[in-house]
């Protein structure tokens, strides 16, 4: 069984299904309203443009020829790098973006970490403890959490916590004293989310027959939890936090308005509050590929844990 | 069919979780269809001589910045906000179904481009999605509606179409087609209606998510326009004096949160009711 | 005499939810004694066994007193229950499929009999003992995972690690439920020379009077006679043993077996010629079904015996005409494909062959809506067409409108014969129609098959029950690695 050609064709179907994407996102372009060569001059600080400048630039951007080739020529510098120029600022897209990211790296990376090991350690303790009161206590306190949207926790904890009892800092400098409170608003809905799964994944490998054959032979109950439950309930678990890293890129947007987080989320919604197509573009390109690794990652790790999968494939 | 709906919701009924959302849902509804009949105080009328004040007998839960009832457009925004979850949720179940089911019957080649199509969709993480299309889309109601319901029906989509596939392999179905039903048949009385419990049920689970999309980018300034009462838009109206009119912080976020909680314990009520 | 290894004494036994599964049973079992619990599901006889063990879930309170090797079960610390289990008595489950964690390897499931008692496993005891028990190239198969082993060497290697401290008591639960015949008398045969006192579980009465000393038969909670297995085989003294022992399909040896069938001058319903079934598997063939020819005339009912993995679900599947075959040819009363209806299945899952959501009379009838029909009858027709046939099988008592989950799984089969009879069939194909039934129950089955034979359709039957199909068949063909004999 080898592994690398697998891995390969799953990066290849993974290219054809990026491309399809690239389409969608390109799109946004051409469906947009306004003339893009006109909103580049003008952030560049043109404000009336001559005509000529005008068909000299569309020219230049190729807005001339048929879409299909517009979409290869905007595909090209992609590929490159080049995301063209944001239409508020004037400056690249891709230098725009590549300040922006450290921060919401950063947060990105203390919420996973964070997320995870809140989920699996609540997981464990609600699975070793089912229906006695750890548990239950656990898994009121993950329904809360799971019932209260982030940017509202963010809200609350800066409202009551922030200026009653200058805890932390209103307006962040995207630092890592500051990652704190808006990485725990955004791991409270994750962690509950993923200790729900995994708690499910822990009874239900609790009640296998496998679990009672250990049982049988006089294993312990948390070595029957560690060693038979924990990794037949991983695979659902790492296939959950795959989608959850993705869509964080998707979802710090909020959080990040919020706590004034200076991360690429802030700086999409203010593009789209001017409308500043290439800024959202690169910026769900950066979602999309971020979130297509990460689910390609955990299916990886998926086949590592389990014989089956690996099996199936080869 | 029918009466094996009527077996989920009372078994839903019977749990007391289930019947908390349910009553919830049943009030936040209410509110929604009948909250502009309840408090007679217009939402938009602005009075800047009462601005800000604390909840009060005439304010019950106090006026912003200004001097807008609070209560009134609390009611008021119900609408918009209960029933942004009610389409969208109902928009995606029915583009999901139509898709996915007809992509599993069809079969094919059909199916095989209709699938890299939803897979092109799911490649690009939803909220990004809804973002990008409300920037090309301009900030909305009904446009924000339109971008939730456009990046999240492909999940669904698939989901139909798994169903149906994992249906047609159902011996009654085998049976059906041996003994000579027609296709359409057999789909109307064998796989549809199964998908779509099994469907609807999913829906009303990610119900909490949607709501909490909606009211996030709501909150971001992509939904509802002023002076218009929303939730979320409400929020963040009034951010800036949360410091000294907490009241204007707690009441949507009270609002925000029983909606979510209500649809997350109508939804796990479901799923057990279902199993 | 010396003292028993496992001894009830007047045990009831309620689960958290109320349900008292065991009923004053006493019971003992001596060292190196075999003693089989015979049943049928849910009679309580797992239950016990568990118990045995202290393996019921928490909250269910066991009264009386259970005493293994002299420990008192119902009182002892968790810490000499752990003690007791593996080292003491083992436990041998049902479906060994199931039995094993699917993430490790079969070795680590070996040696967790030592690890789980913080002891170094012995790597060359572990593979002697496989050795021992029969799988051959231990050294190599030992790493591979349990997917990648057959259903009678896991429940080998389960044995093995059961058995691996030499306990003085071993409870084996339905060992040998999910293996064909062979398997099943091999591994009960291994069992045996474990010296140890084996608490032998089962539903299959015929199969466990062989290897067990004593008999104890369970219904409904309560032990209703137990005695030496001679004298149980020989003298049965409740009815109820009685029923168990001739429940087997002797009893419906159908008499024109060698006789003129009835319609032989029509043809045959059925005639395979040469079919073959090969799929592709990332470039490598697989063939399924090889050069198998088969003819089936009206009114006879043909029994396919053969092991799992023979090849005889893809055969029924081409028999069907749900898939082509990729060579040879089939004939269905002389058309290449059948006519609607032609060919009905009746499936191994008598439940699951039922729309869950569909009331009774919908099902039953669903064949009359057939597109091919001019005359498609109303609701009301249908409900009285239903009701009409349910009262022809003996099922008068059924109501029409009860939903499959409301009826046992014997009347779900029969049911399922309805609907496959009311397409007017020329040929049956039953796969495993009985496997998910008590004898009994089997007995009503095999019973409408004969008569929808005796009308003149054709039956194919396929089980891996010999003793079945010897018994209702008219001839039995046997399936092996995709190719057929007589």
């Amino acid at each position: 069984m080898n592994p690398v050609p697998r891995i390969l064709a799953r990066m290849i179907e993974m290219s054809v299904t990026l491309l399809g994407a690239s389409v969608l996102i390109w799109a946004l372009l051409p469906l947009a309203p306004g003339d893009p060569a006109l909103r580049t001059l003008q952030a560049m600080g043109n404000d009336s443009p001559r005509a000529a400048e005008v068909k000299a630039l569309r020219e230049q951007f190729g807005l001339d020829r048929p879409l299909p080739l517009q979409y290869l020529a905007w595909l090209g510098r992609a590929l490159r790098g080049d995301l063209s120029h944001s239409w508020q600022s004037g400056k690249p897209v891709g230098a725009e973006l590549a300040r922006r990211l450290p921060a919401t790296a950063l947060l990105a990376v203390v919420t996973l970490f964070l997320s995870i090991a809140l989920s699996i350690a609540a997981a464990l303790i609600s699975a070793a403890f089912y229906r006695r009161w750890p548990d239950r206590v656990l898994r009121a306190f993950t329904q809360l959490a799971a019932s209260l949207p982030g940017f509202l926790l963010g809200l609350l904890l800066l409202q009551f916590v922030v200026l009653r009892f200058g805890i932390g800092r209103i307006v962040s400098a995207g630092s890592i004293e500051d990652v704190w409170l808006p990485a725990l608003c955004l791991s409270a809905g994750r962690a509950a989310e993923w200790g729900q799964l995994l708690r499910a994944g822990l009874l239900d490998a609790l009640q296998a027959r496998y679990s009672l054959v250990a049982a049988a032979r006089g294993a312990t109950p948390w070595r029957i939890l560690l060693r038979y439950a924990l990794p037949n309930a991983m695979p659902p678990f790492l296939a959950a936090i795959g989608r959850g890293i993705g869509l964080l890129l998707g979802g710090v947007a909020v959080i990040e308005a919020v706590f004034s987080w200076p991360g690429l989320g802030s700086l999409a919604v203010s593009a789209i509050a001017a409308r500043d197509l290439p800024v959202i573009q690169g910026y769900v390109i950066l979602a999309t590929l971020s979130y297509v690794a990460a689910g390609l990652l955990a299916d990886l790790a998926s086949e590592m844990l389990d014989p089956r999968l690996r099996a199936r494939e080869a | 069919m029918r009466t094996y709906g009527r077996g989920i919701s009372r078994r839903l009924w019977g749990q007391p979780a289930g019947r908390a959302g349910l009553l919830l849902a049943a009030l936040l509804s209410l509110m929604a269809v009948g909250g502009g009949a309840l408090r007679d105080a217009a939402p938009d009328r602005m009075n800047l001589a009462e601005k800000l004040q604390p909840p009060s007998r005439r304010h019950p839960l106090g006026t912003d910045q200004f001097g807008r009832d609070q209560l009134a457009r609390i009611l008021d925004g119900s609408r918009r906000s209960v029933g942004a979850a009610v389409i969208v949720m109902a928009g995606v179940l029915i583009a999901g179904l139509t898709a996915g089911i007809a992509a599993g019957l069809v079969g094919g080649w059909g199916e095989a481009a209709a699938m890299r199509g939803v897979d092109v969709m799911l490649a690009i993480p939803s909220l990004a999605l809804a973002l990008a299309i409300s920037g090309l889309l301009g900030p909305g109601y009904a446009n924000l509606l339109l971008a939730l319901t456009l990046s999240n029906w492909a999940w669904y989509a698939r989901l139909a179409r798994s169903y149906v596939l994992l249906a047609r392999l159902r011996p009654d179905v085998i049976a059906a087609r041996m003994a000579g039903i027609g296709w359409l048949r057999t789909a109307a009385g064998h796989i549809v209606p199964g998908v779509a419990v099994r469907l609807a049920i999913v829906a009303t689970l990610d119900l909490g998510t949607i709501i909490i999309g909606f009211a996030s980018l709501s909150f971001l300034g992509l939904g509802v326009q002023p002076p218009d009462a929303e939730w979320g838009a409400m929020l963040a109206e009034s951010r800036l004096y949360f410091s000294t009119a907490p009241w204007l912080l707690i009441a949507p976020a009270g609002a925000i949160f029983l909606s979510v909680v209500a649809a997350n314990l109508i939804g796990n009520g479901l799923r057990e009711a279902d199993e | 005499m010396s003292e028993p290894v496992l001894k009830y004494e007047d045990v009831t036994i309620a689960y958290p939810n109320g349900r008292r599964a065991v009923l004053g049973v006493s019971l003992e079992i001596r060292p190196g004694e075999c003693h089989a619990l015979v049943g049928e599901s849910g009679c309580g006889k797992t239950t016990l066994g568990r118990a045995a063990l202290g393996l019921l879930p928490g909250g269910t309170r066991i009264q009386g007193s259970i005493r293994v090797c002299g420990i008192e079960i119902t009182r002892a610390a968790p810490a000499d229950m752990r003690r007791l289990r593996g080292l003491r008595a083992g436990l041998i489950a049902q479906d060994p499929f199931h039995a094993f964690n699917p993430l490790a390897r079969v070795e680590d499931h070996v040696a967790e009999a030592w690890r789980a008692h913080r002891m170094q496993p012995p790597q060359e005891r572990i593979l002697a003992q496989l050795t021992e028990m029969g799988i051959p190239d231990a050294d190599a198969r030992a790493r591979q995972y349990p997917h990648e082993w057959s259903g009678g060497m896991l429940q080998r290697a389960t044995i093995a690690a059961a058995a691996a401290h030499r306990p003085a008591l071993l409870v084996a639960d339905e060992p040998t439920s999910a293996l064909d015949a062979d398997n099943a008398r091999g591994v009960l045969e291994l069992l045996r020379t474990r010296q140890a006192a084996v608490l032998l579980i089962s539903h299959d009465l015929n199969l466990v009077a062989r290897f067990a000393d004593r008999v104890s038969i369970m219904k409904e909670g309560r032990i209703l006679e137990s005695g030496a297995t001679d004298e149980i085989m020989r003298r049965p003294q409740h009815p109820y043993t009685r029923e168990l022992l001739a429940a087997p399909p002797r009893a419906f040896k159908g008499g024109e077996r060698d006789g003129e069938l009835p319609g032989r001058k029509e043809g045959f319903a059925l005639e395979a010629t040469g079919v073959c079934k090969t799929y592709r598997q990332r470039g490598r063939s697989l063939v399924a079904v090889d050069r198998v020819s088969l003819r089936a005339r009206r009114g006879e009912i043909l029994g396919i015996c053969g092991p799992s993995g023979s090849g005889k679900s893809t055969l029924l599947r081409l028999l069907a005409a749900i898939e082509p075959p990729t060579g040879g040819s089939i004939a269905f009363g002389g058309k290449p494909v059948p006519d609607a209806g032609y060919v009905m299945p009746i499936f191994q899952d008598p439940v699951g062959s039922l729309d869950a959501r569909w009331p009774v009379w919908r099902t039953i009838t669903e064949p009359l809506l057939a597109s091919h029909r001019k005359e498609r009858p109303g609701r009301a027709a249908r409900r009285s067409i239903a009701r009409e046939r349910l009262g022809t099988i003996g099922l008068a008592s059924i109501d029409p409108e009860a939903r499959p989950a409301e009826l046992s799984v014997g009347q779900c089969q029969r049911i399922a014969i309805l609907r496959a009879l009311l397409a007017e069939p020329a040929v049956l194909l039953a796969d495993e129609p009985t496997s998910a039934l008590d004898a009994l129950h089997a007995g009503a089955i095999v019973r409408l098959l004969q008569t929808a034979a005796a009308a003149g359709t054709a039956i194919i039957l396929v089980s891996h029950d010999q003793q079945l199909l010897q018994a209702c068949c008219h001839r039995v063909l046997r399936m092996r690695e995709g190719e057929l004999k007589e």
